[in-house]
């Protein structure tokens, strides 16, 4: 038996408000009542008394939140006796998909970016008019930057390159300006680690 | 690989377990992918949490990555070196032929060993258990609806859930 932990979504919330369910905290997406139904159904299969799904609902603690947990198969249908599981909300953000991101990260990170413990990805992206993007790169490559440090993306007029070396131009530019490249903007930028993944946040540092 | 816990042990993020399946296991380093085959269900569940853009929706998805042909499918599982996936919607059993065709294109496509699950909310019969389990289906998650749980011994699920 698997206990999935109820949380409010945007479709879904104006049905479970309706039914008396609010949120546990103003932190997460849970629902006051569900994790206490769930520890319920733990100390019922402790006691000996494998009930199904619906004895487990009437165990709840809060009004109408008691009712429902989002079972899984049924305890008294299979062998399913004493295998109990309950997946909390924050589950599914903080392991199942931290670590698939991490995974992946480490499959797709290129050589400048900096994986986080959240598996995303964080890099510097410096945008420059699409005329400019050569001369940036020879500039780059004078630095003695090596060729795996940054990548010129000419159909987004973007070079990405490692956190370090976007902030280091940042300063040399607030400095000495960047008038020879035509407008340049600096980001710092931190994402899902695959190819258009979400942007978790994007700070502008020039 | 399946393992009995002695202790409840709760992890970081307040979930707790006497028991993990192959699928939870897999799930929990972060291996398993989510196939979402279909969003569309014939259930009106209250609790639903599915995005607008799913929900209904004739749509597949391979993680967050919207799906067009088989190779979106599995470059996203070579993406995150799935060791498993997880088949879910909607209501996958309203695509069965397109369940199948996942559940034999993961397996060929990288063995046996690959673990799949999947959910369901309804209450398939025995051939088509027999069909999910020889196409390598390893594992299956019954939801039966909201309305049924007082009563699963008289209804259907009772003797899906006992021939899977």
């Amino acid at each position: 038996m698997n206990l999935n932990e109820l949380e409010f979504s945007d479709t879904n919330a104006e049905e479970l408000k309706k039914r008396g369910y609010v949120l546990a905290d103003n932190e997460s997406n849970t629902v006051l009542g569900s994790a206490a139904v769930a520890k319920a159904a733990f100390d019922a299969v402790d006691a000996g008394n494998i009930g199904n799904a619906g004895n487990i609902g009437n165990a709840g603690s809060s009004g109408d939140a008691g009712n429902i947990g989002n079972a899984g198969s049924s305890g008294d249908a299979g062998d399913a006796g004493g295998k109990i599981n309950f997946c909390s909300s924050r589950y599914k953000d903080t392991i199942q998909l931290r670590l698939r991101l991490l995974r992946t990260a480490q499959t797709t990170a290129r050589e400048f970016d900096e994986i986080t413990e959240d598996g995303t990805v964080i890099y510097g992206q410096i945008r420059v008019a699409a005329s400019f993007l050569e001369k940036f790169a020879a500039f780059l490559t004078e630095m003695e930057l090596p060729k795996t440090a940054f990548i010129a993306d000419t159909k987004k007029n973007t070079i990405e390159t490692a956190c370090g070396i976007a902030e280091e131009l940042a300063e040399i530019f607030a400095e000495e300006g960047s008038d020879e490249f035509g407008a340049v903007e600096i980001r710092i930028i931190e994402r899902y680690p695959f190819e258009n993944g979400f942007v978790v946040g994007s700070e502008q540092i020039y | 690989m399946k393992k009995e816990l002695k202790v409840i042990r709760p992890d970081e993020s307040g979930s707790y377990s006497r028991f993990l399946t192959d699928g939870c296991l897999r799930c929990r380093e972060g291996s398993k992918m989510v196939l979402f085959v279909t969003g569309l269900c014939d259930k009106d569940c209250f609790f639903c949490p599915l995005s607008v853009n799913r929900k209904n929706a004739d749509v597949i998805f391979a993680n967050e990555r919207p799906v067009y042909s088989d190779a979106d499918v599995l470059s996203e599982a070579r993406l995150m070196t799935a060791k498993g996936t997880g088949i879910t919607g909607g209501e996958p059993l309203l695509e069965f032929a397109k369940v199948i065709h996942y559940i034999s294109l993961l397996k060929s496509e990288f063995g046996k060993e690959h673990h799949i699950h999947m959910y369901t909310s309804e209450a398939p019969d025995e051939n088509q258990i027999r069909d999910l389990a020889q196409a390598g289906l390893d594992e299956i998650r019954f939801h039966p609806p909201y309305e049924m749980w007082g009563r699963l011994n008289e209804s259907p699920y009772q003797k899906s859930i006992l021939s899977a």
